[in-house]
């Protein structure tokens, strides 16, 4: 017997098979089912949407172009694709701008005053906040605290020592703490 | 031990924006546009039949060329074979054999290396029956001869030879029926000397000195010297190449007037690696044949001004006033434009200020060559030649890098910095076709080896850019190359 996540694996491992073999509406279906989570991924790393939008579409390119590169046997679909997309998305932002350092300013007084409508608490919102933490700090807090990395292996992909991961990650906390006090 | 620790903070974010948090996503969907973009961008690099006809055509000319080499150590490989069978009689082979009978060569003592000449056995049979039948040979050269022991002298048979052949070679002949007085009459030192850097001795045999005649065949003696000639004209010359290449461009694309371009830097070099087939058709033309490698690059300095214009700030769907800038930048290859939005807020500007671009292109060119160049020889001395090579280049493009570094500023303060890497050749010609041409200082540093210094220069017919109208009619390449080539005659 089947149960509902194998099925879903099955009809899965079909569309990149057939998007493998150029089928464009495997490849639609497959965009369809992800893309706002890698959409999501690309904004929780970049400030504007233009540059998030960017770094979809360079991801995208890669996924389906590296796509017989998939082994299914070595771990999931979302996975690997959320995997290229974190990448993609670390590539731009050194590409961007300057080389992540440890002494990053702070930006004082950048925050919005919340709309009242909104729940502080709400996804929207906390993307909002997240963005709006100065570049180094969003994306220490992003490796270590949404894609699951240690600090040795966030000092390895940024090239800062492990200290400067910490405290990266101890001040961004420290602001988002604070803004969510006033909010709440 | 590096344990991740989460804080409640931690686990907010964690359970709103996560992974598995997908649904609640749902109100930040991005364009389908995004997707077609990307499948166009894919559809494009995959249509790359261009490098696959490109190495196609690199390895015909590579075959081609060692085609070329191979025919040409096939011929003369073919011509001393010729030389070989001709000069090996049978009966001078049997003699080469002998214990007794040595073969002597008649050596330059200036000339030590000079390759001596392979004479047919015919045109040595001539030689020996001519110092045969004079009457004015010695008696001890011939009792030599009997007896199948080395000829006495070189000299003495290259006197009596000389003495026959005076009237072909219109030289005044010997006077006297002594050796001695032969040898001190010989008619012209440098024809001996001459014949003497050409000619080695045949070993004689007895039986061939008396049996033909002698007179009527010495006027062959010219065609033994063509012969000898031709040979040493046939010997190609293959030769590595190392040298650099001063690339430039000649911007026609670009306004005359335009001041923003502030440096274009002519003085990047890139290496060349090559090899090449030169062959002598005559006396001093030759025909070059090459296949080289480089590396070209430049780099493109543009500085332009722009003056900010408060008014053209635009609302954009998150409600924030967004003010787009046009910019460009010139370079070689064509104006790139792009757009940089700035919020509002972020600016801080006064209306009417002034913004700088600074722009930053580097380009990386990756070039095979294959050349066509006859040449002649100004120059010719013993070890010494000095020519120009002129003729015909396709230099075919096959790999391409662009960084293109924009940056604006206002005063010192650094505003927006854009980087862009470009790998894309598909708005750049793949062939490239041009005449060349190159001075050559060649040394000989023996029969075998020699040395060149090239200089030379190129200059494209046909436009680097793929897509030229009346406004940008085309950039050309342009170059000026010094190369070392070390060279082996086979």
């Amino acid at each position: 017997m089947i149960n509902l996540y194998d099925s879903i694996d099955i009809v899965e491992e079909k569309l990149i098979i057939q998007a493998t073999k150029g089928d464009r509406s495997a490849v639609g279906k497959l965009y369809a089912q992800y893309k706002v989570l890698w959409f999501s991924i690309c904004q929780r790393y970049n400030e504007r949407r233009v540059d998030a939008e960017d770094c979809l579409q360079n991801s995208l390119v890669n996924i389906f172009t590296k796509l017989d590169q998939f082994d299914h046997k070595r771990g999931n679909f979302k996975n690997w694709s959320c995997g290229i997309v974190v990448n993609e998305n670390l590539m731009y932002l050194r590409k961007k701008g300057p080389e992540f350092s440890t002494d990053e300013m702070e930006r004082t007084g950048g925050f919005e005053m919340l709309d009242e409508r909104e729940s502080p608490l709400d996804p929207q919102h906390l993307l909002k906040m997240l963005q709006k933490l100065p570049k180094g700090y969003r994306t220490v807090f992003n490796l270590y605290v949404l894609e699951g990395y240690t600090h040795q292996e966030i000092s390895d992909i940024l090239k800062i020592s492990v200290g400067a991961s910490k405290s990266q990650l101890s001040k961004a906390r420290k602001l988002l703490q604070s803004i969510l006090e006033v909010a709440l | 031990m590096d344990e991740r620790k989460y804080t409640e903070l931690d686990k907010i974010f964690q359970s709103r924006l996560g992974r598995n948090n997908q649904q609640a996503l749902e109100w930040n969907t991005p364009s389908d546009d995004i997707l077609e973009s990307a499948l166009d961008l894919i559809d494009l690099s995959e249509e790359r039949p261009k490098s696959n006809r490109l190495v196609m055509f690199l390895s015909l000319l590579v075959v081609l060329l060692i085609g070329i080499a191979s025919y040409n150590i096939y011929s003369v490989k073919v011509l001393q074979d010729k030389l070989g069978e001709m000069s090996v009689d049978p009966m001078v082979s049997e003699l080469d054999e002998s214990p007794v009978l040595e073969k002597k060569k008649i050596v330059n003592d200036n000339q030590k290396n000079d390759v001596p000449l392979p004479m047919s056995s015919k045109q040595m049979q001539k030689d020996v029956t001519s110092i045969a039948s004079s009457e004015k040979i010695n008696e001890e050269v011939k009792v030599n001869k009997i007896a199948h022991t080395p000829v006495k002298t070189d000299n003495t048979i290259l006197s009596t030879y000389f003495n026959n052949t005076s009237s072909s070679l219109n030289l005044p002949a010997g006077k006297s029926e002594d050796d001695e007085a032969i040898v001190n009459t010989l008619p012209s030192a440098d024809a001996v000397s001459e014949l003497m850097n050409l000619a080695s001795v045949p070993t004689i045999h007895p039986e061939l000195v008396w049996t033909e005649e002698a007179e009527t065949e010495m006027t062959l003696i010219p065609s033994v010297l063509n012969t000898a000639k031709e040979k040493s004209l046939n010997t190609p010359e293959m030769y590595l190449r190392l040298g650099s290449r001063f690339s430039s461009f000649r911007m026609s694309n670009v306004d005359p007037n335009s001041t923003a371009l502030v440096n274009y830097d002519r003085k990047k070099f890139g290496p060349e690696y090559g090899l090449g087939l030169k062959q002598y058709l005559g006396e001093r033309f030759s025909i070059d044949y090459s296949l080289s490698y480089s590396r070209l690059n430049n780099e493109s300095l543009y500085r332009d001004q722009m003056i900010f214009d408060k008014d053209g700030a635009v609302e954009n769907a998150e409600g924030e006033m967004v003010y787009d800038m046009p910019v460009q930048a010139e370079s070689p290859t064509g104006i790139y434009a792009t757009n940089f939005n700035f919020l509002l807020d972020e600016l801080n500007l006064n209306d009417g200020s002034m913004l700088d671009n600074k722009t930053n292109i580097n380009q990386v060119y990756d070039v095979i060559s294959v050349s066509i160049k006859p040449g002649f020889d100004i120059v010719q001395s013993e070890k010494l030649k000095i020519g120009i090579n002129a003729g015909v280049e396709t230099n075919i493009i096959f790999g391409f890098c662009q960084e293109l570094d924009m940056k604006i500023y206002h005063g010192s303060e650094m505003l927006k910095n854009a980087a862009m890497e470009d790998h894309s050749m598909d708005y750049l010609n793949n062939f490239l076709f041009g005449v060349v041409g190159e001075f050559s200082a060649d040394y000989q540093w023996n029969s075998s080896w020699s040395s060149s210094l090239r200089i030379g220069s190129m200059r494209s017919i046909n436009s680097l850019r793929k897509v030229s109208d009346s406004n940008s009619p085309g950039t050309y390449l342009e170059d000026v190359r010094v190369a070392l080539t070390t060279g082996f005659h086979f």
